[in-house]
């Protein structure tokens, strides 16, 4: 999850002004946040390198534009990786390949043990029984660490609708790991 | 449950989930190669202002730019000599002026042209090159466009350049005696510059006898041409046109009758004519520049034998060339020492 210190707001104000320490300070907090959402989205984990670099690179670019005006510096971000996920899609699109997660993640194990569970291995091939667009939110809620309200910033949306994508992806998530782990969550 | 249980215990299920990580140095490539990618993308992308003009602005820009070329091309070809890259763009760029010009200013726009064409062909062969039979067509037919001129008057300069060439171009003749284009040319010169002059009355003004007194004209104009009645402005060149004077031609004479000065005719005066004077012009009837074959039969006003110093008549001699005689002054008129007004005349 992405730390929300309250310092932020100084940090991004400082590397609007092209400070390169402020810049540096908000690649790390949210370079892991970023990268995993590309590695979930593609199931590569070189491919995610370099989204992740696109995204960092159009946030150096855009910067000095960058207004907060109510929408917070990570759901600027996220809506950077957003698109870049989008182009990337396109371009994969044009190139007729099968996309690489469905050769990364195996179907989920039946039964997976406590330590399966607990692998990004196994959360990936969950998210695999999401819908395109419960997959999106759950990895910006959980893995991105964005309110209802980001989301919504992030994918166009209003908040409500977003909470009830997230209410309707958890439940799908709940109801797998039921069905093939027999004990919920609780197990994990 | 309530979806916010539902949702803790999934995060909280998602936050122990060991998510893939980056090594130190995988951070620090990535963060390298966002630097080098952003970079390249400055690099090469279009600035800010030109993406928010939108197309209509970024094609209003492309014709800006494309016209600021043209002129800019254009003007450099002003200069241009017929062996240059560029010399197709200066005699296009004259037909649009010949094009736009009115029908008042064409005959000064014609002699302005037929001076370019001069300057071409002296270039030329002082520099051994042929000359386009184009050339002289060229230059006979911008003559006989700015002789119809009768009754407009030139500006002095163009006049005082039209001589200055005419006796480059005998000075050529000299050399080339054999060029039947170098010769219709100087005959077209000359009867330009004939029609041109006007009859004696009308373009030159009557000197009034050397008296003590005042001169009557004011300083800075020639006694022995009015006032120029085409307005400041008129018929001259358009502003991206700049004179180029033709450098002087070295000297290099055949033996004989070449000798004789340019402008009075060649080959008609012994050699031992002392220069600006014409050994077998006789009375001083000729009129100025002009040789016996084209004598106008009385003395022009002015330059009468009560004036018949022994110094050049105006418009004869070459040592007083054109191009560093000033506006408003004659070319062969006086030495410089000649107070205004007198026209050269003692």
């Amino acid at each position: 999850m992405c730390p929300r210190p309250e310092d932020e707001a100084d940090l991004v104000r400082r590397a609007v002004n092209g400070d390169k320490k402020a810049l540096e300070a908000l690649y790390s907090r949210y370079v892991d946040s970023v990268y995993r959402f590309m590695y979930y989205r593609t199931g590569d984990q070189a491919v995610a390198e370099d989204l992740t670099a696109d995204v960092f690179a159009a946030m150096l670019k855009a910067i000095p534009r960058y207004q907060e005006r109510g929408i917070p510096f990570g759901a600027w971000l996220f809506r950077i990786a957003r698109a870049q996920w989008v182009d990337y899609q396109r371009r994969e699109e044009r190139r007729k390949t099968v996309p690489l997660y469905e050769d990364a993640f195996s179907e989920p194990a039946i039964r997976p043990s406590p330590e399966e569970i607990l692998s990004h291995v196994y959360f990936a091939s969950l998210l695999r029984h999401l819908t395109e667009e419960q997959q999106e939110v759950v990895l910006l809620r959980f893995v991105g660490g964005l309110s209802h309200k980001e989301i919504a910033e992030v994918i166009g949306s209003n908040p409500d609708a977003v909470k009830a994508k997230v209410y309707r992806a958890v439940q799908r998530l709940r109801e797998i790991l039921r069905n093939e782990g027999g004990n919920g969550l609780g197990n994990a | 449950m309530s979806q916010e249980l539902w949702e803790e215990e999934v995060a909280e299920w998602i936050r122990t989930v060991r998510h893939p990580t980056l090594t130190p140095r995988a951070r620090k490539r990535i963060w390298r190669e966002a630097w080098r990618r952003a970079r390249l993308s400055r690099a090469f992308s279009l600035p800010v202002f030109v993406l928010r003009l939108r197309p209509v602005g970024i094609a209003l820009l492309c014709v800006f730019a494309l016209l600021l070329g043209s002129f800019g091309t254009v003007l450099a070809a002003q200069d241009s000599m017929p062996t240059d890259l560029l010399y197709p763009v200066k005699r296009a760029s004259e037909e649009v002026w010949w094009a736009v010009v009115p029908a008042a200013d064409r005959p000064t726009v014609a002699l302005e042209l037929a001076l370019r064409r001069m300057e071409e062909v002296e270039y030329l062969l002082n520099e051994g090159e042929t000359v386009p039979e184009e050339l002289w067509d060229d230059l006979a037919g911008r003559l006989a466009d700015a002789e119809s001129m009768e009754d407009v008057q030139v500006p002095e300069h163009v006049r005082a350049r039209l001589e200055h060439h005419l006796q480059i171009l005998e000075q050529l003749m000299a050399r080339h005696p054999d060029n039947p284009g170098l010769r219709r040319a100087m005959e077209a010169s000359r009867q330009a510059l004939e029609v041109l002059s006007g009859p004696p009355d009308v373009g030159h003004t009557p000197t009034p006898p050397v008296s003590p007194g005042p001169p009557q004209t004011p300083p800075g104009q020639s006694g022995e041409h009015g006032p120029p009645s085409v307005p400041p402005g008129r018929g001259e060149p358009p502003p991206w046109y700049r004179h180029r004077p033709t450098p002087p031609i070295e000297r290099n004479e055949p033996p004989g009758p070449p000798s004789t000065p340019p402008g009075q005719g060649v080959g008609q005066g012994p050699p031992a004519t002392p220069p600006g004077r014409s050994g077998d012009q006789g009375p001083p009837a000729t009129p100025p520049g002009q040789g016996e074959e084209h004598g106008a039969p009385s003395t022009p006003p002015g330059q009468g034998e009560e004036h018949g110093a022994p110094t050049t008549p105006p418009g004869q001699g070459e040592e007083h060339g054109a191009p560093t005689t000033p506006p408003g002054q004659s070319g062969g008129q006086g030495p410089p020492s000649t107070p205004p007004g007198q026209g050269g005349k003692k």
